[in-house]
């Protein structure tokens, strides 16, 4: 389970860094609220289904508005 | 530390403290359901955001097993005459009941409950007072001045009777 | 008359199916009345009536009926707006919410 842990948290410290470095932050940050926030919570969680229910939106809305923002999900 | 869940009255005026994240020394984690979610606007989901990306907060979808107890709660608020319970304050009582949460809720309704109903003794329901209380109570000074910047920040009044049982004063507040 | 209400509260109470602690039950009634006389007092004083009177139905009667009452919910409900942005509604009328 340890190893299992550890490799969970070097995958998503890179998942992180991968979806921080590619997201259009002009885009995020030119959104209005809930939006912006739950598109930056998806970056820095990669949550689709909490960042979606933030932003007030069904799963595949928010999915292409990531798409959109060029947030990457990294599998 | 224990798992707390919050209903929209007490996130409304708690989200606007600017020392809310102290609320962490008390609760490793905030459960949300969803039903109270939809009644924040976007200021409010937008202030959520450092919560969940710190991992403090969770989402609770709804779900229909607990729904029947809900209602049964809101019913029992009517006959009792008591201040309104509406669905997402409910369904918190009853989630809370079954997995030992503690309630967030500024609904004197909720306390009432758990206080006269033997089904719900068990369970803690904190009000936005009582969390000051438990965060800053063993400092008398710091207490009062928490208690003003809290009324500042939301605009809340708590009750004379309250603020006396504390042994401080209304004009400290 | 009081113990009247009360035992007629315990007895749809029960048909509820709930068991419950009827001194409990007085106290807190006794409890409830006098704050909510002491609340509706504070909200009435603090009020800007002059804001109140100035927005448009419904939101001004939900205000009132705020003031009056202290169910939020209600008022709410009746201004049809979603509860945090009633809540913004009753900072800017200085209603205070009163706990």
């Amino acid at each position: 389970m340890m190893s299992t842990l550890k490799e969970y948290f070097e995958f998503e410290k890179e998942a992180r860094s991968i979806r921080r470095k590619m997201a259009d932050w002009k885009f995020i940050n030119d959104q209005p609220e809930p939006i912006r926030t739950a598109l930056i919570v998806f970056v820095e969680t990669g949550d689709l289904w909490v960042s979606a229910k933030l932003a007030g939106m069904k799963m595949e809305e928010f999915n292409e508005l990531r798409i959109k923002a060029k947030i990457p999900m990294v599998i | 530390m224990k798992i707390a869940i919050a209903d929209t009255c007490f996130l409304i005026n708690w989200l606007k403290y600017k020392r809310k994240d102290d609320i962490f020394k008390l609760f490793k984690l905030i459960m949300i359901p969803l039903p109270v979610l939809d009644e924040l606007g976007p200021e409010g989901r937008a202030l959520l955001g450092t919560w969940v990306i710190r991992g403090y907060v969770s989402f609770i979808p709804r779900l229909e097993f607990y729904d029947s107890e809900a209602y049964r709660i809101i019913e029992l608020a009517k006959i009792r005459n008591l201040p309104k319970i509406d669905y997402p304050e409910a369904y918190c009582l009853v989630i809370a009941s079954k997995r030992g949460y503690t309630v967030l809720t500024e609904n004197k309704a909720t306390k009432y409950i758990t206080r006269e109903i033997n089904e719900y003794k068990h369970v803690m329901v904190l009000d936005s007072l009582d969390v000051l209380l438990f965060l800053y109570g063993n400092d008398k000074s710091l207490l009062v001045k928490r208690i003003k910047e809290y009324v500042q920040n939301t605009k809340i009044i708590f009750s004379e009777k309250r603020i006396r049982e504390l042994g401080i004063s209304l004009e400290e507040c | 008359m009081k113990n009247v209400k009360v035992m007629e509260i315990v007895s749809q109470v029960k048909a509820l199916g709930y068991k419950i602690d009827i001194t409990k039950l007085e106290n807190d009634l006794k409890e409830y009345f006098e704050f909510e006389k002491e609340a509706r007092s504070i909200r009435r004083k603090m009020a800007d009536w002059k804001f109140i009177n100035s927005q448009k139905e419904p939101r001004r009667t939900a205000l009132i009926v705020y003031v009056e009452t202290g169910d939020l919910k209600m008022a709410c409900k009746l201004a049809d707006m979603i509860l945090w942005d009633f809540v913004e509604l009753l900072r800017k009328s200085n209603i205070p919410i009163v706990l």
